[in-house]
């Protein structure tokens, strides 16, 4: 039985890294943890300069219990995959890196690859969230449900998290604009067509595991909705789940989707690998277990 | 890029005919005078922000070293166990003090280094204080008080670690005080906008003179504005998370690691070196 959350911090030393070092101590403070961090370095790069760097970053954190420092060589996706099979973080945190030129046309998102490749959930902060001055302790809990998976691994995080951090619980859906082409939208899909009906599927979603949340319900396209309850919710937090977080570019490669790169919050993203990976069950005193996979018949949590 | 883009765009339709463009470079002198004037006054009100905040981490360097040596010195430590217990006590309170006030001005969580530091059972005594540093200076003043009445220290010693207190104190107001009062808003606006604008201007003041060599002397003149205006945004806050912020990491280890060698602690952790050539 395991009672401490799995921490690994990637840093690249830039200053979205140190943006997100209150985020990382208050959610230590609340939730027992063991924090690795970890920085990557290629080929040209000297050992001796990487190593020094990685034990200096963060240095406050060697006061945290079970903290390590890890420098490693090679490519990024590989080496934290392979960590990731072996140690099995409960959590991987990947800022996104500094904007400091146009992005490259032809390149993939790191982010996007790890998240399609290691079997753990990320929590990213794009650069709308590192470019504010502090992140503080999380009040407010927002969880994205579009009902197309059965996967409900996100929500039931979500709803740990909130509890444990005593925190709002939110649940967020959109709902589409209703026009003659809707008719069609029903047959291969459970999605609700109606906000009220929306509202009692979410309601009956998390009655099991949770009492006391809130619901946002939009209409209209998702990729003008979301962004705008999710400022509704003044979430400080936001969960995405199977098919939200994950897609792919024109060029075939993964990448994220619009949402996570547009939230005014950190997003944790249960989707790709993480899926396969065990969940969290933090309990409300603080005890974590390491459960088994998350896969649940929507059905059997609404009987 | 883009500025030199749109100063290239202007010479090149200046060159092929539409004279319109050109305007009179007087204004634009003026302009550039008088905005000259108002960044460097902003620039100095944000460089004095940022020195006087390295001054009180300095002081703070100073004032924690004298109470450990206070704390050492004053209480009897060969005789008594109790006392050599409490002088230990009060340099940890000392090191996280230090901890708790670089955390309060970072907006980060204390309690995870304060509970490596004090232990479980003290850093939950401070769970309730929402001023962490405060809540740890009354409970040294307590502890201080407790020296007195158990007989470890006379009335004067008393009042010199009082006054070591409130000079501790004073630092933790002046920090609290430059993190919760930034500068005017119209200080980080107006010049803003104005250098904007100026940039944008400038190149119809050049064309005529300069014609196919307007972007360069343009976006030359421009860069240096904005580099301008952004040292003197990167430099008013110096308690904001960024590379350009006074060094409390490295300065709080290095009271730390000093602290704890006056203490004959072998555990003493290590100095932080800089991170691609940023100390922290």
């Amino acid at each position: 039985m395991n009672d401490t959350l799995n921490l690994l911090f990637l840093t690249d030393f830039q200053e979205p890294s140190y943006r997100v070092i209150p985020a990382i101590s208050h959610f230590a403070a609340e939730v027992k943890t063991s924090l690795t961090i970890m920085h990557v370095y290629e080929a040209e790069e000297d050992r001796r300069d990487a190593e020094s760097d990685v034990q200096s970053f963060f240095a406050e954190a060697e006061h945290y219990a079970g903290c390590r420092r890890i420098a490693a060589q090679g490519d990024v996706n590989t080496v934290v995959a392979e960590y990731c099979k072996t140690n099995k973080p409960d959590l991987v945190i990947a800022p996104a890196g500094q904007r400091l030129q146009f992005p490259p046309l032809a390149q993939a998102s790191l982010r996007a690859s790890l998240l399609e490749k290691i079997p753990a959930p990320l929590w990213t902060f794009t650069a709308r969230v590192t470019e504010r001055s502090e992140l503080g302790p999380i009040r407010s809990v927002a969880c994205y449900v579009d009902f197309e998976s059965d996967n409900i691994a996100h929500v039931e995080a979500a709803a740990q998290l909130a509890r444990r951090f005593n925190a709002k619980l939110q649940l967020l859906h959109v709902v589409p604009t209703i026009h003659e082409g809707s008719l069609g939208l029903g047959w291969d899909s459970d999605r609700p067509l109606h906000p009220d009906v929306a509202e009692q599927k979410l309601y009956d979603l998390l009655s099991p595991m949770h009492r006391g949340a809130e619901f946002h319900v939009g209409v209209g396209s998702e990729s003008s909705q979301l962004p705008a309850l999710i400022e509704q919710s003044r979430a400080d937090v936001l969960f995405l789940g199977e098919g939200q977080a994950l897609g792919r570019s024109l060029l075939g490669r993964p990448t994220l989707r619009s949402i996570v790169k547009r939230s005014p919050c950190p997003v944790i993203c249960f989707d790709g690998a993480a899926l396969e990976g065990a969940t969290w069950n933090l309990q409300t005193n603080g005890r974590v277990v390491a459960a088994e996979s998350p896969m649940r018949e929507l059905a059997s949590m609404q009987r | 890029m883009g500025l030199f883009v749109y100063d290239f765009t202007i010479a090149s339709l200046y060159t092929l005919g539409v004279y319109q463009l050109a305007l009179t470079s007087l204004p634009l002198g003026t302009m550039g005078a008088a905005l000259s004037l108002f960044l460097a006054f902003r620039n100095n009100s944000a460089y004095g922000r940022w020195w006087e905040a390295r001054i009180l981490w300095g002081s703070l360097v100073n004032w924690s070293r004298s109470f450990t040596r206070q704390a050492l010195t004053f209480l009897p430590g060969t005789d008594d166990d109790d006392a050599k217990r409490e002088q230990t006590v009060l340099v940890h309170y000392m090191i996280g003090f230090v901890c708790a006030m670089r955390c309060n001005l970072r907006r980060q969580n204390p309690f995870p280094e304060l509970r490596g530091i004090l232990g479980d059972a003290e850093a939950n005594r401070l769970l309730r204080h929402d001023n962490v540093p405060s809540a740890m200076l009354l409970e040294m003043g307590r502890r201080s008080r407790l020296a007195l009445e158990r007989g470890w220290l006379d009335s004067y010693l008393y009042v010199r670690i009082e006054e070591t207190l409130s000079e501790l104190t004073n630092i933790h107001g002046a920090c609290e005080r430059i993190k919760n009062t930034p500068l005017p808003r119209q200080y980080e606006y107006i010049p803003r906008v104005l250098v904007g604008f100026y940039c944008l201007v400038l190149p119809f003041g050049l064309v005529e003179g300069m014609g196919m060599l307007t972007p360069l002397a343009s976006t030359a003149v421009s860069v240096i504005f904005i580099a301008l205006d952004s040292v003197g945004r990167e430099l008013e806050d110096p308690f904001e998370n960024t590379v350009h912020d006074t060094p409390m990491t490295g300065l709080s280890r290095m009271i730390e690691i000093n602290l704890r060698q006056q203490l004959n602690e072998a555990s003493a952790p290590r100095q932080v070196a800089p991170v691609q050539g940023f100390v922290y």
